[in-house]
């Protein structure tokens, strides 16, 4: 497709035309679902029922106004449209880092899928995802687990659906990871090859081969939220009811739970068909650091169990 | 409502105000549980500019994450119905279009923490997982200091501009600001902790009651902080075989720095050093002048007006 056309690509069992391009996505394998366009969008919704310091939602259109950070504004619409106006003196990377994070889960969340926060990756069992807040280390651990055979599944945004046949499946991404130089440094991958996700951060997209990306809608199987103690050693604590949901509708991507809700009723039922489904656990790991091989252990341990 | 910032230097005494606070804000029958202090969780956290601003925060350089926290603290005063008290470690600064990183609209005012320079030096090398004493001497002689620069594994925090410890001071307590500050030193919690907690009641404006103050005195001494810790553990713990409650004293650079060391200190920040009492002999034999009163002369203490 030439340019004037626009780009077209698949992300979350999604084809998308964009009039901006995003290498990292997989190529379109049939007509575009989503448009993603360049136009005019208003600095402000009328009657927003989530009113942000940055961004506004009603049902069915959500706005972002960082122009003082990204030069753009965006206005995701019906599940179906994404318009990004240029203010002043846009920054591609950072103008596509929004399109594909905060941009990608409202666009989803207005499909009806909740959007959760973490990598997930394929084993034998189905889909698991690996959560937890910036700086757990959710990257740097499906990364590891990567490396050791786990197929690539979404990177940092996790789109979830509820199937006819009641089962939640995790939707296929992108194939990449992005981690920072020291995880790559950890585990011997040298990023003189890879490309900075921005010149000025030491992150990367480790690119992820087509074998070892899974393009299939897939059974989600386990959740493991990560977070960083100052312990001596990991801990895998499965959680049970009331905690699962607790800890589940806390790592909605960019979302506060609370707040989408009220925009998106049907959320709490989905996080309850999440919640009865998925195994649930916590893993504690030290502050200081720990192996990953100790981490990835303990979560190759819980799955064959 | 409104924010009341409790801003210092690191390793300055903040937590153990936090503790006082929450103590006296509960007003139990037993000591508050030091894991559960969150509600005066820090400002720095990358979580709480992702909740509120809804992007990736990871994604961001530490200045575009700057532009972004005036209005995440504005969101966070909007919606709390009582006035919050948050910690911070960050140096009073401006932002490249002069406005402040810690917004007026949002603070109701200030409470600095400050303790004397040549203790802050022992108790931050040890709380440095890999930093040797000369290097922590160095990052508090150094202008452009910050703290959490590099985004690694279990960082959860976003760069803060530390400044020089001279810096810091002055940034709190010189630059002019629409709020009030009200300065407390680390050595009057110690040496007279009625007296300097009653000031701190009287000016966040909570009613003034001399049991609740002595009971909540009493829940946040050192020892019972250390007992906490050692039964509980303390999740702000640096890393598991540190202790956050170490020693709490007064004066104890004296066993832990070499006269070099300590005069390189007192080189880097006579000046301030002085102004806060630090120097009674003007840096001949430094010691902090405990029973001198003397912030209430060094600094205009301005009431909030809660």
């Amino acid at each position: 497709m030439s340019p004037r056309q626009g780009f077209h690509y698949r992300i979350y069992d999604l084809n998308l035309t964009s009039a901006i391009p995003l290498p990292e996505l997989m190529p379109a394998n049939g007509p575009p679902d989503v448009h993603i366009r360049l136009g005019a969008v208003p600095r402000s919704l009328e009657q927003p029922a989530i009113d942000g310091l940055i961004r506004q939602a009603r049902r069915d259109v959500w706005l972002l106004t960082a122009e003082h950070i990204t030069g753009a504004r965006f206005l995701v619409r019906q599940g179906r449209e994404v318009v990004v106006e240029r203010v002043g003196r846009g920054r591609d990377d950072v103008v596509r880092a929004f399109l594909l994070s905060s941009c990608m889960s409202a666009l989803i969340m207005q499909r009806g899928l909740p959007p959760l926060h973490g990598n997930a990756l394929v084993g034998e069992q189905g889909a698991m995802l690996l959560s937890g807040n910036a700086g757990a280390g959710k990257s740097t651990l499906a990364l590891a687990l990567h490396l050791r055979g786990f197929r690539s599944l979404a990177d940092d945004l996790s789109a979830i659906r509820m199937e006819s046949d009641g089962a939640c499946r995790v939707l296929p991404g992108y194939p990449s990871i992005k981690v920072w130089a020291d995880a790559c440094q950890r585990l011997g991958v040298n990023t003189s090859e890879l490309k900075q996700i921005r010149p000025e951060l030491h992150k990367y997209h480790y690119p992820i081969p087509p074998n070892a990306f899974c393009t299939r809608p897939t059974r989600l199987h386990a959740i493991y939220f990560l977070t960083a103690k100052p312990i001596e050693r990991p801990k895998l604590k499965p959680l049970e009811g009331a905690a699962k949901l607790r800890e589940i509708q806390s790592h909605l991507f960019k979302f506060r739970f609370a707040e989408a809700q009220r925009v998106w009723p049907w959320l709490f039922g989905a996080m309850i068909a999440i919640a009865s489904q998925a195994r649930v656990c916590i893993i504690e790991r030290p502050k200081s650091g720990c192996s990953l091989d100790e981490l990835a252990d303990l979560i190759e341990n819980d799955l064959r169990q | 409502m409104s924010i009341i910032w409790l801003a210092s230097y690191p390793k300055s005494g903040n937590t153990w105000m936090r503790v006082f606070l929450t103590n006296y804000l509960r007003d139990a029958d037993e000591p508050a549980d030091i894991n559960d202090l969150e509600k005066m969780g820090g400002a720095s956290v990358h979580s709480l500019v992702e909740e509120y601003a809804g992007v990736e925060s990871t994604e961001l350089t530490a200045d575009e994450i700057d532009l972004l926290r005036p209005d995440v603290y504005r969101a966070l005063a909007a919606e709390s119905e009582e006035v919050r008290f948050i910690k911070t470690h960050d140096a009073y600064t401006l932002l490249p279009d002069g406005s402040p990183l810690f917004p007026a609209e949002a603070t109701r005012a200030a409470i600095y923490i400050v303790r004397n320079p040549l203790d802050v030096a022992v108790s931050m090398q040890h709380h440095m997982d890999d930093e040797s004493l000369e290097q922590t001497i160095e990052r508090m002689g150094d202008s452009g200091a910050v703290l959490a620069a590099s985004v690694r594994r279990g960082n959860t925090q976003f760069r803060q501009k530390l400044l020089s410890w001279s810096d810091h001071v002055s940034s709190w307590l010189d630059i002019e600001k629409p709020f009030p500050v009200l300065p407390v030193r680390y050595e009057d919690m110690h040496a007279e902790p009625f007296a300097t907690f009653a000031r701190v009641v009287a000016f966040v404006g909570l009613p003034t009651d001399e049991m609740r103050l002595e009971k909540a005195i009493r829940f946040s001494r050192f020892d019972v902080l250390q007992r906490q810790e050692r039964e509980k553990g303390f999740r702000e713990r640096p890393r598991a075989n540190a202790r956050f409650f170490r020693r709490g004293r007064v004066g104890g650079w004296r066993d832990a720095l070499s006269k070099a060391q300590a005069a390189r200190i007192i080189t880097d920040h006579r000046a301030m050093m002085n102004r806060l009492g630090y120097l009674p002999d003007g840096g001949k034999s430094p010691q902090a002048d405990f029973q001198s009163p003397l912030l209430h002369a060094q600094f205009t203490i301005h009431p909030p007006g809660l």
